[in-house]
């Protein structure tokens, strides 16, 4: 037995942006603040930014977000040294595809 | 006869009122008479006699628009329920008489209501102030009313030294030692400080100082909202997380219409009986440890990784599970992942079994026990100890049973009751209890109904209320009293736990016993304050300092300048 952790153990988290609507949810329930939403140009709705360093992994984010944003894994953080505590799903999307990912679509409007 | 009823014939007289507030809660208004508590406190002492009845906490609440501090003496009546005295007093000058010269257990409870709400208790034995708060927040400043805002402290004003009370004088004593046991205690991580004085061999007082590691959890759930309050409390302590959220979701549900789907009652009972086999393995682990079985420790502490290896497979963690929310569960249970949870049940049974044997059997372990540290049923219940500590003395009180929550009601299980009361009692009713408690997820495992047990959505509707909660927390009973008033954040939320009563009311009946036994006790007492490892003698007559090292169970004193 290499390791004792199991398949359901609750990791790092992360956020699907396309699936975000920036309803904002997410942050009201975070018990120590660690999810902040952020604006920026040319993009209506917020997205939120996830502050790994006081992140509790509760995964009540991932409970209360309506459209299933969060994507779930059964990875330990880690040193916060080796990366950027701050998870920046925007900046992630662009750096990966080159271009700002798609504007929200709100449900029930066209 | 329900309590109600009882209650009404015994202080119908002197409340302005008495009501149910739930099924066995009885409320019982006193109006704003500053002695009547301690009156009707008499009366229920006298009828239900010393062993009946013992005292839950004390729960004041600053309603700063009317101008009141109210004062809730909450005593629980034995396998009746509970009843609540309610004084109102004016918010300029809360005067009251104290319950301690009736119950002594009272004590503690009202001096930390002095120390936060700046109550004062007339006849106490003792008010301390500070006691929790920061020595560097002063007196006559009250962190808990209402008008008292959170605030960041200049570090540069805090005082950089602390100077502790002097030792005092033991009457009748001629020659005394203070030794100061702890605050910095190697065995589990609680910073608490013992203050025993010996003579001779013999500790003839002990003071306990508490407060290093007050952290204002109460004050800083008043400034969330229920979901975000819930996540807090559950970080009150490590071992016993699932039970703090249970009972913050029990006493919130309780004046919150929210439905909660059968199968979410019966994964959270199945989550804390978990949560009560690796609690109870893990203190005779550290039992073996103090008494210098450094083997059997880590064999126990092997055989309890699996129970949180199946602790993780249910929740998502090892220790914080963060599981039980407002409404039901956060996760559902795979068919699978219950199956692998079953096996690892079955693993730990002849486990669980095999140590209980090796506590009952070994030489060593007996002499170091056996009559160690016994306590009475009368101490028991009139100092407000708890939990196993109460059962290993003969004490039939188990929240589970008395005051059934969840599904405890429709499981098959036997409480557990010892009445020799000493510390071998305790340990080997805390492997009776995980035997027990391993059956029980069995059960559970088995009966468990189908449906879905997490809530869509999180509930957002909060009304005006008071809901208190007892829950059988691993180390006794965990009540939590919550007043809400309508906003989406609690107005009060009153925390008491089985530690308080039992470290520091317990720490009276080291009287008597020998020095080198206090750690035993101690253990057997499950705050896990343990292992002298390095202290200081101060010899009071010729005023002397040494540096005490144990070194291989061997004492050595190093004289200091």
């Amino acid at each position: 037995m290499a390791t004792l952790r199991t398949p359901e153990f609750r990791g790092v988290q992360r956020v699907d942006i396309t699936k975000c609507t920036g309803c904002s949810l997410c942050s009201i329930h975070c018990p120590t603040g660690a999810i902040k939403m952020k604006r920026v140009q040319g993009r209506r709705a917020p997205y939120p930014t996830i502050d790994y360093s006081l992140c509790i992994y509760c995964y009540q984010c991932v409970y209360v977000c309506p459209f299933k944003a969060y994507v779930v894994s059964d990875k330990p953080m880690g040193p916060l040294t080796s990366r950027p505590p701050v998870h920046d799903p925007y900046e992630e999307y662009v750096k990966e595809k080159g271009e700002p990912p798609p504007e929200p679509r709100m449900p029930g409007r066209k | 006869m329900s309590l109600v009823e009882e209650i009404k014939g015994l202080l119908g007289d002197m409340a302005a009122e008495i009501t149910e507030l739930a099924p066995r809660r009885v409320l019982v208004e006193l109006g704003e008479d500053p002695g009547a508590a301690r009156a009707a406190a008499e009366k229920l002492k006298k009828h239900y006699g010393e062993t009946g009845l013992y005292p839950m906490t004390v729960a004041s609440v600053d309603r700063f628009k009317e101008k009141k501090i109210i004062v809730n003496h909450e005593i629980w009546v034995l396998w009746k329920g509970l009843v609540i005295l309610r004084t109102m007093l004016p918010r300029d000058n809360p005067v009251m008489k104290s319950l301690a010269p009736v119950f002594p257990g009272f004590a503690i409870d009202e001096n930390e209501q002095h120390d936060l709400m700046g109550v004062v208790f007339e006849d106490h034995p003792g008010l301390k102030e500070p006691l929790f708060k920061p020595l560097s927040l002063g007196k006559n400043v009250y962190p808990l009313r209402k008008d008292w805002r959170i605030q960041r402290r200049d570090p540069s004003k805090l005082p950089d030294r602390i100077e502790a009370d002097p030792p005092k004088p033991v009457a009748g004593c001629q020659r005394v030692v203070h030794i100061p046991l702890g605050p910095q205690h190697p065995a589990i991580h609680e910073p608490i400080a013992f203050r025993l004085y010996v003579e001779g061999e013999e500790i003839v007082r002990v003071e306990p100082v508490v407060g290093f590691n007050h952290r204002g959890i109460e004050k800083l759930v008043e400034t969330k909202n229920y979901h975000q309050a819930l996540h807090i409390c559950g970080r009150v302590c490590g071992i016993c997380n699932n039970s703090h959220t249970m009972a913050f979701v029990n006493a919130v549900e309780a004046f919150t219409p929210v439905k909660v789907p059968e199968r979410a009652r019966w994964l959270r009972v199945l989550s804390l009986e978990l949560e009560r086999i690796h609690s109870h393995m893990l203190i005779n682990a550290i039992m073996a440890e103090v008494i210098g079985y450094e083997t059997l420790f880590m064999y126990i502490m092997r055989d309890r990784e699996y129970i949180m290896q199946a602790k993780e497979l249910l929740t998502g963690n090892r220790v914080l599970s963060d599981y039980i929310i407002i409404g039901g569960v956060k996760r559902d249970l795979k068919p699978e992942v219950a199956e692998k949870i079953k096996k690892i049940v079955e693993k730990t049974i002849p486990r669980l079994e095999y140590y209980k044997k090796v506590f009952m059997e070994d030489t060593t372990i007996r002499k170091r026990l056996e009559g160690v540290g016994v306590l009475k049923p009368s101490d028991i219940t009139s100092y407000g100890l708890l939990g196993p500590i109460a059962r290993a003395s003969g004490v039939k009180t188990d929240v589970r049973k008395e005051d059934p929550h969840e599904i405890y009601d429709q499981l098959d299980w036997e409480m557990k009751v010892r009445t020799e009361g000493d510390s071998l009692a305790r340990m080997l009713l805390r492997w009776d209890e995980a035997i027990e408690s391993a059956n029980m997820v069995l059960q559970i495992l088995e009966k468990l109904p189908q449906g879905n047990p997490v809530p869509r959505v999180p509930w957002m509707k909060f009304p005006a209320g008071v809901g208190i909660s007892r829950v059988e927390a691993p180390r006794g009973e965990l009540t939590y009293y919550i007043e809400g008033d309508g906003r989406p954040q609690p107005y009060r939320v009153k925390i008491r736990t089985p530690s308080v009563h039992n470290v520091y009311n317990g720490a009276v009946f080291f009287r008597g016993a020998y020095l080198a036994d206090a750690p035993v006790v101690l253990v057997s007492y499950d705050p896990c304050i343990s292992c002298m490892e390095r202290y200081l003698v101060i010899d009071l007559h010729s005023n002397k300092r040494y540096l005490g090292i144990t070194r291989g169970g061997e004492l050595r004193l190093k004289p200091l300048s």
